[in-house]
């Protein structure tokens, strides 16, 4: 939760007040742009 | 303040606390859901982190002794095979409840892991919560807590005296290293 929060305490508290749905919707949107960010590197 | 989203209900009151669980479980706040999802996790390895860290802690002392006793290692290893062939160990009913019900001093949004601890003890010295979990919505979420009717309170017997015996031979095992 930290790492898709960025470190903000904020952030986190925010997330964890989220439906576990959305929260997992957006940490799938993120690994995707991670995967995609590695692909381009490489 | 509980957002407009989620909807709380009273499921038990207990020793001078009531209980709430969220209307729909498969909607709840992902500060809880991710707990319950670890709880879930020692469901499928039918061992608790506790138990998982003793049992590496023993393997590595019989490893590191001199000769290596191959007879208590394959002792713990046959432990660890039967409890994949278990159904499930009371801890887990009782870790799962203390996610899944919270009392009126509890954060719905997030699990106190050492409040629930005293929860959890609080509810064994009770007693009967056990079964009582087994009736509540508890069993929608875990198809094999549906155990066969009158047979829950032998089963957990067995159950608990099986993690007993399997952590008297890890205790064993570490006790000799000290």
């Amino acid at each position: 939760m930290c790492w898709l929060a960025g470190d903000d305490p904020l952030k986190v508290e925010a997330f964890s007040k989220m439906p576990l749905i959305e929260y997992f919707l957006m940490l799938d949107k993120k690994i995707t742009e991670v995967k995609k960010q590695i692909a381009k590197r490489t | 303040m509980l957002q407009e989203q989620y909807k709380v209900v009273e499921a038990f009151r207990k020793d001078g606390h009531t209980y709430f669980h969220f209307d729909d479980q498969f909607k709840i706040p992902t500060g809880r859901g991710l707990c319950a999802l670890t709880v879930y996790e020692e469901f499928n390895m039918r061992c608790t982190r506790e138990y998982l860290e003793l049992h590496v802690k023993a393997f590595e002392v019989i490893l590191n002794s001199n000769p290596v006793k191959l007879t208590v290692l394959a002792k713990i290893n046959q432990n660890l095979k039967e409890r994949l062939q278990l159904a499930l160990f009371p801890d887990h009913i009782y870790k799962l409840a203390s996610v899944v019900f919270f009392d009126e001093t509890e954060s719905p949004y997030n699990y106190d892991y050492a409040y629930n601890a005293k929860k959890i003890e609080n509810w064994k010295a009770s007693g009967g919560m056990l079964d009582f979990f087994l009736k509540t919505p508890l069993k929608d979420l875990i198809p094999y807590l549906k155990l066969p009717k009158g047979s829950a309170d032998q089963y957990f017997q067995v159950a608990t005296a099986v993690d007993n015996l399997h952590l008297t031979d890890l205790r064993e095992v570490l006790s000799k290293k000290e």
